[in-house]
């Protein structure tokens, strides 16, 4: 319910006369069990029809160890498990979002991926589908039709072919259709696309629960890990007529008391602090507050900390990813220590008293000091805490300390690098409590085991189809909630499937080797992504795309694109 | 002729206190208390009627409800006190809000009250209820019957709670019964009209009741379809 996709989709595809589309989630443990003890299908939230009966059923792939619940949900919802499988009475399955940008391990149970935003082309494949549907001819002449837009993958069109040591040789497609590079598609312009005027506005409080609002997409900082950061390229902002506009509907109609102004680095939209100053003197005799999602460092200022807890008062999380400078310079992070410890000095100077840090383990190049480097950080935020004025500051300090263990994605400069070890995770966490002296200081880390496995997954093949089907079998779902994870059972089903973890995770490739995603054209070249690699070994930064082009290759993609004519200022 | 009863406040804006009276009904019973409260605020807001907020660190609604509603009641008569900020009349309040609420609650109907009126969680006096309970096998209403009687005739019915700090403590909940009747006898249910007495604004949750009258065939859990007809005031 907190997907902002989702709540934009899901009005886009009602608004048509010739359609509607419902809800329906991965039910808990025990709703599963009583929904499998009397035999009854997985259904739909708003009409309660079961999941086999729709037309097209749709998942959003944000994370790859939600995908044993995406099969689960098939098998609940009475739909066979693997395309080739189905018939003419069951769903056509889509899914699209972040982790469609390497579907491979989901090759074998969806019939359409959508690569780039669904916008673009859902009404174009609707249109087709209708027609289709009246001349009753198999299922795989829609999909051949569905191949030539813009932006859609079948993944039963293509075959690959394995090189002796398990690497990639070839992936072809096999019917005329099928395009050889699918090009992911982009919302030219996010102030003329369609925008919801209402969301769904659920009766439980769920996460995010508020009028989340997309003030851009794509961002040019060019952070060296972050997928999303390539992915979603060009930047595209929205005016901050459109912007204040849309957000005054969304209020009226949904009668939320909280606004949060969403991107991938909200901080960095031009004339923010005068965005957020418009709207809470707008709002802020309405008591509706307004937020940022994680900031960057650099982009907080004191006058934007101060009005934003105006109305409520809420921590400030900020990312420094990275312990010391010379690896946030690796990963082109591109902030220093006196940035945080700026920003941080003002946070305590308008009494916030909750400050938290992102970071990464197991960075490419991270030596043991990097990481006592994040204890030095958490230590001199606290100690700057002491050095602000009494009566300044608030009265208690919380400082939460996060350390993910890095998982290299597609995609990224960092896809050619290795995961560490589960062990090296192990001895690095550990190694990082004991350096964390202070009290103040919540240090969170997470399950190697399951970082592991999502790296398996995330620069996985075809090949693991099996395992997901396996393991969705031996009864493993919400893998993602670390009291349902069961590595054994995976690990036991990595063993007997005779399937090399390590050779998807732990292994550094070639540079010439070809991914099982090189088939998708995301517009930033394979080229530049190894060339930020490089950089990254030799700590070299590369500017923020708005100070000068760095090529990425998203300019050729489309053509006549021109990046800063999609920038507000 | 139009009346509108209002408040000044200490900074010189013009509050009225209305106090409504709702239905929920099926398609809402599983909401939670906190869950409908947000409900409300929603709908208050998107109704644009606009409520006063209390002051301070997280200001919040003024807005009350006389009682919690338990998971899975539905209610005929259900009251709330709201603070609103400016004038309205109260069929525009009425209107407002209905069409601001989703389908299950609804408001019947709204007057103005004066500021220090006796709050609704004090004023509560005798609630009734209609319950129906499912049956696992039958029985016949002569048993069922005979243990409403020994029931009732107790002096005293203990049971035991768990107080906010963990301790055990016993309460008598004879005295907050004041009928207890079978209305309907089926093969597979039966339903109750059970009435309960507010003292000191301290009551007995019909669940509970129904419980002491110790019958295995009894099928008691959150989806027993039960129902407030009538809530009095004092």
């Amino acid at each position: 319910m907190s997907h902002l996709g989702m709540k934009l989709i899901y009005p886009m595809l009602n608004r048509r006369e010739d359609t509607w589309c419902e809800r329906s989630f991965a039910p808990w443990v025990d709703m599963e069990k009583q929904l499998r003890d009397h035999d009854l299908p997985l259904f739909a939230i708003e009409s309660m029809m079961p999941l086999c009966d729709f037309d097209f059923v749709g998942f959003t792939l944000q994370y790859e160890m939600s995908f044993t619940n995406i099969i689960n949900m098939l098998d609940l919802g009475k739909i066979p498990i693997r395309s080739v499988d189905r018939t003419m009475a069951d769903p056509i399955i889509i899914a699209g979002g972040p982790c469609a940008s390497n579907p491979e391990p989901l090759a074998d149970f969806v019939d359409i991926f959508f690569i780039g935003d669904a916008e673009v082309t859902l009404d174009d494949l609707l249109d087709l589908y209708k027609i289709w549907k009246k001349t009753k001819k198999p299922r795989v002449e829609f999909l051949k039709q569905a191949v030539a837009l813009e932006g859609i993958y079948v993944p039963a069109f293509y075959e690959p072919t394995y090189n002796t040591d398990g690497t990639l040789k070839d992936f072809q497609p096999i019917v005329e259709e099928a395009p050889q590079k699918v090009r992911k598609c982009f919302v030219d312009d996010l102030n003329t696309a369609y925008y919801p005027e209402t969301l769904l506005v659920p009766y439980t409080s769920t996460v995010h629960d508020r009028v989340s609002y997309e003030i851009f997409r794509g961002c040019g900082r060019g952070c060296r890990f972050c997928q999303a950061g390539m992915l979603y390229r060009p930047t595209r902002e929205k005016t901050s007529e459109t912007i204040k506009n849309q957000i005054d509907i969304l209020l009226k109609n949904t009668g939320y008391d909280e606004i949060s102004l969403a991107s991938l680095s909200s901080g960095d939209y031009p004339g923010i602090e005068i965005l957020i100053k418009d709207l809470v003197d707008k709002y802020e005799q309405d008591n509706i507050s307004v937020s940022l999602p994680s900031l960057r460092i650099d982009s907080v200022s004191i006058d934007m900390l101060e009005q934003m807890q105006k109305v409520r008062k809420s921590g400030v999380t900020l990312a420094p990813e990275a312990g010391t400078q010379r690896l946030r310079d690796v990963i082109n992070k591109g902030v220093t220590e006196e940035d945080l410890m700026r920003t941080v000095q003002n946070a305590f100077e308008k009494k916030f008293g909750h400050i938290k840090l992102y970071f990464m383990m197991g960075l490419p190049t991270e030596k043991d000091e990097d990481i006592a480097g994040i204890a030095h950080l958490g230590h001199k935020v606290v100690e700057t805490y002491f050095d602000t004025d009494e009566a300044v500051r608030n009265r208690s300090l919380k400082v939460v300390i996060s350390a993910a263990c890095f998982v290299p994605k597609p995609f990224t400069p960092f896809q050619w690098e290795a995961q560490d070890t589960m062990n090296e995770f192990v001895r690095k966490q550990k190694y990082l409590k004991n350096e964390i002296k202070s009290r103040k200081i919540n240090y969170n880390w997470q399950d190697s085991h399951l970082s592991y496995l999502e790296a398996i997954f995330a620069r996985g093949d075809r090949r693991l189809c099996k395992l997901l089907e396996a393991a969705q079998k031996a009864g493993c779902r919400f893998d993602g909630w670390s009291r349902m994870f069961d590595y054994d059972t995976w690990l036991q089903l990595i063993e007997d499937l005779e399937i090399d973890g390590m050779f998807y995770a732990c292994r550094q490739r070639e540079k010439e080797e070809l991914f099982p995603w090189d088939f998708i054209d995301i517009g930033v070249t394979k080229e530049y992504l190894y060339h930020e690699n490089q950089k990254a070994k030799l700590g070299e930064l590369t500017p923020y795309c708005k100070e000068k082009c760095n090529d990425c290759g998203v300019m050729q993609f489309k053509e006549g694109w021109v990046c800063s004519e999609h920038y507000t200022v | 002729m139009i009346v509108v009863l209002c408040n000044l406040r200490k900074d010189g804006f013009v509050v009225s206190i209305i106090r409504f009276k709702f239905q929920r009904k099926e398609a809402l019973r599983f909401l939670s208390h906190l869950d409908q409260l947000r409900l409300f605020q929603r709908a208050f807001r998107r109704a644009n009627i606009e409520i006063e907020h209390s002051q301070g660190f997280n200001p919040h609604p003024k807005l009350a409800f006389a009682q919690a509603m338990s998971v899975g009641m539905m209610s005929d008569e259900e009251y709330a006190d709201v603070t609103v900020k400016g004038t309205i009349t109260i069929d525009e309040f009425m209107q407002k809000i209905n069409k601001a609420l989703p389908e299950g609650l609804c408001v019947i109907d709204a007057w103005y009250i004066e500021k220090g009126t006796l709050s609704l969680n004090a004023s509560m006096c005798e609630s009734e209820y209609e319950i129906n309970v499912d049956l696992s096998h039958s029985i016949s209403e002569q048993d069922v019957q005979r243990a409403i009687d020994k029931v009732l005739t107790q002096k005293a019915i203990i049971i035991e709670r768990r107080t906010k700090k963990g301790k055990m403590t016993e309460k008598d909940i004879r005295p907050f019964i004041k009928t207890l009747k079978i209305k309907k006898m089926e093969v597979s249910s039966i339903t109750f009209q059970l009435t309960v007495i507010y003292i000191e604004q301290q009551c007995v949750k019909p669940m509970i009741v129904l419980q002491k009258l110790n019958i295995k065939a009894f099928i008691l859990d959150p989806t027993v379809f039960m129902v407030r007809k009538r809530l009095k005031l004092t």
